[in-house]
């Protein structure tokens, strides 16, 4: 635990077994809880500052959630979050807000995200306004060019309507607004899973050299293990509300300790048909998050399944340094896949066990 | 006028739009052709022109405001775009078949499963019920549902994403269709059901004797499943080229950004390359070669002339100036030959 508290003396954003659990009611009159959906179900990590955190997991595994939870746009039905010093559950109206200036969001959809009758000086001076910062017209018009020029667009785009633009260069104007008040974390909710793959390079890049030159941290919430390799240092893989492998990128990416994990990173298609494919197709689908298996949440798809999965639920524990895994066969390779190469100092021939052909 | 008789053959394809803002000019000038149980995906980013481009082969462009200036597509020897209505209904569904990306809302919410594929059977064969009833369960087994005569009685929202998506590839194969279309059949899915769905795809191509038109954005999956693929930028192929051949040695600059750009699970750099700037305005392309303004060779004749499909290699097509040395070639001999094959 030391060692725990070590990293997090240094570190902006604290999460603590955070939960969210929807109710879901019964009865016209005398609505009775009938069940929960469970979609965030105990989930703890740290931020530091200047880092990338990836959040990754399909739908429906709690990743969005959590997000929002982080920013209160929701409210949690238990755990702790802190950011830089500050309890943000416990904090109250008016100190949330003072927060809120550290602590930005960039949303998925941008055609969805910016007001279609503001022009782009407006939506990205909003910010500025509502803070009450840069009292002066003039300044904040100045300033909103210097995020243009910054997020790679031009002062004349200022005058223009939303409408005006692509996909990729409104998520651009997304960006501006979201560094409008120099925040210190931005909540970054799959930025580029709604663009074309010439301008999603574009955004990654842009996200890259802010995080450089301001020393942003990101939360980069998405499913996509190709971004996610490339932006983040560190990745959570989450699955059915928990976090069950969380680890530095190049760790995760190399010596994957969980089954999911694996499964999901040898199901990325991949851009070269002459490609090794070994590929783990899981069976079925995601359970639903109002009925969550017992035991380990993922022994239902799992190819390893024992019956102590269907019985005990796996701690996330440490399998090698700042790597966490939560699964009872947590090993590298836990499941046998012959061609991959061999990782020095790395046993990859793991037991067969009886229910595996 | 080609000299094998191939399943589809596609020539000189213009598929226009009229709006109140001009014409955009969706497709405009796209050959190719498939073979019979070929496999060929066409690939190209939003705009370029890709899905107008199969919805004009099952003839599923609204008119107006959409119209075929030109072109004939060929299928089965028969120009498609010259037959009328009705006896383009008797084609579709059964000899020519889709598979559309959102399998949410290509189901009627208010019928069985059965009841909607058993609907395509009986709207095709002079077969029973009990008959189409079985044909049904047949397919739902070959696209790997288990248990199909339970969940033929089901409802569409009984079934997950990438359960309905089976469904919806059973309806299609359930006429025995010779060609198959399916247009971003795993973009709305997650990772794990996208690799079932592709796994699917790939295992039916040696069960069914289908010829497959896979249109993707995503160059991972075309790498996957396919034997050919076309490339489009702005209603146009910019290159046609073997799979292998594509990945190996790419010869439009636009096809070399688009690899670029992607980020591979398996390497690491630090910096994505891109390619700057934006598709342009369907309504007003650049002269030219519309991918000109993009184009770091970019020189004055793709400004100014728009460049033909060349062969450049063994079955390669690609249209760019560069490889005729930017210099303007008489009628190329290679113009009509819309086989790469």
């Amino acid at each position: 635990m030391s060692r725990e508290e070590q990293q997090s003396a240094e570190s902006l954003l604290q999460v603590r077994d955070l939960v969210k659990h929807y109710p879901i009611r019964e009865g016209i009159f005398v609505p009775r809880e009938v069940g929960r959906v469970r979609a965030v179900d105990g989930v703890s990590f740290n931020v530091h500052e200047s880092e990338t955190l990836a959040l990754v997991g399909e739908s429906g595994c709690g990743k969005s959630t959590t997000g929002r939870l982080i920013l209160r746009l929701i409210a949690t039905t238990s755990g702790q979050i802190d950011f830089m010093g500050h309890d943000l559950i416990q904090v109250g109206k008016r100190a949330l807000r003072t927060v809120r200036r550290d602590l930005q969001i960039v949303f998925q959809d941008p055609y969805a995200s910016l007001d279609p009758r503001l022009r782009v000086e407006d939506i990205i001076a909003e910010p500025l306004e509502s803070f009450g910062l840069l009292p002066r017209r003039k300044e904040r018009r100045e300033r909103v060019h210097e995020l243009l020029h910054e997020v790679g667009l031009s002062s004349y785009h200022a005058d223009r309507y939303p409408h005006q633009f692509s996909g990729g260069q409104r998520q651009r104007i997304g960006i501006a607004r979201a560094l409008a008040v120099e925040p210190k974390l931005i909540v970054a909710d799959e930025p580029v899973s709604a663009l074309d793959v010439s301008t999603q390079s574009q955004i990654i890049n842009l996200m890259q050299d802010l995080q450089e030159r301001h020393g942003l941290s990101f939360l980069f919430i998405s499913h996509d293990l190709t971004v996610v390799k490339h932006i983040a240092h560190r990745v959570a893989v989450m699955y059915l509300g928990k976090i069950v492998e969380i680890a530095d990128k190049q760790s995760l990416y190399r010596t994957p300790h969980h089954p999911y994990t694996q499964a999901l990173l040898s199901a990325v298609p991949k851009p070269d048909p002459s490609a090794h494919r070994q590929r783990i197709i899981l069976k079925d689908d995601v359970p639903s998050a109002s009925r969550i298996p017992t035991g380990c949440r993922f022994h239902t798809r799992c190819p390893l399944a024992d019956a102590i999965c269907r019985e005990q639920e796996p701690p996330l524990k440490e399998v090698a340094g700042g790597h966490h895994a939560a699964c009872h066969f947590a090993s590298p390779f836990p499941i046998p896949v012959h061609d991959r190469p061999t990782m020095p100092g790395v046993e990859t021939s793991v037991p067969i066990r009886q229910n595996i052909r | 006028m080609s000299t094998i008789e191939r399943l589809l053959e596609v020539h000189d394809l213009r598929t226009y739009f009229d709006t109140k803002h001009g014409i955009v000019q969706s497709v405009d000038g796209v050959s190719f052709g498939i073979d019979k149980g070929g496999c060929l995906g066409v690939v190209g980013e939003s705009g370029s022109g890709k899905s107008v481009t199969a919805l004009s082969i099952m003839r599923l462009i609204q008119t107006p405001p959409g119209r075929f200036a030109s072109g004939t597509i060929r299928f089965c020897g028969e120009d498609l775009l010259a037959k009328p209505e009705r006896a383009m209904r008797k084609i579709r569904g059964k000899d020519i078949s889709m598979i559309f990306q959102e399998p949410m809302t290509s189901l009627n919410p208010v019928f069985t499963i059965g009841n909607q594929i058993t609907e395509a059977i009986r709207l095709h064969n002079d077969v029973t019920l009990a008959q189409a009833r079985q044909r049904a369960i047949e397919v739902l087994d070959l696209v790997g549902i288990a248990d199909s005569g339970r969940l033929i009685d089901q409802y569409p929202h009984h079934l997950s994403g990438g359960m309905r998506q089976r469904v919806m590839i059973a309806m299609a194969l359930s006429c025995s269709p010779k060609l198959l279309i399916a247009d971003e059949p795993t973009t709305a899915l997650d990772v794990t059901i996208q690799a079932q769905i592709l796994d699917l795809l790939r295992k039916l191509r040696s069960e069914v004797d289908a010829a497959i038109m896979l249109v993707t954005h995503d160059l991972g999956v075309i790498a996957e499943v396919v034997d050919e693929v076309l490339v489009m930028y702005a209603g146009k192929v910019v290159e046609h080229a073997r799979v292998q051949t594509l990945f190996d040695a790419p010869q439009h600059p636009y096809t070399v950004g688009l690899i670029d750009s992607i980020p591979k699970i398996d390497e690491t750099r630090y910096r994505l390359k891109t390619i700057e700037g934006t598709v342009p305005n369907p309504t007003d392309f650049p002269p030219g070669c519309r991918f000109s303004t993009r184009c770091p060779h970019a020189r004055d004749i793709c400004r100014g002339e728009e460049p033909p499909l060349l062969k450049v290699g063994e079955h390669h097509l690609a249209a760019c100036w560069k490889n005729t040395d930017f210099r303007p070639v008489r009628q190329p001999e290679a113009w009509g030959a819309a086989n790469v094959s």
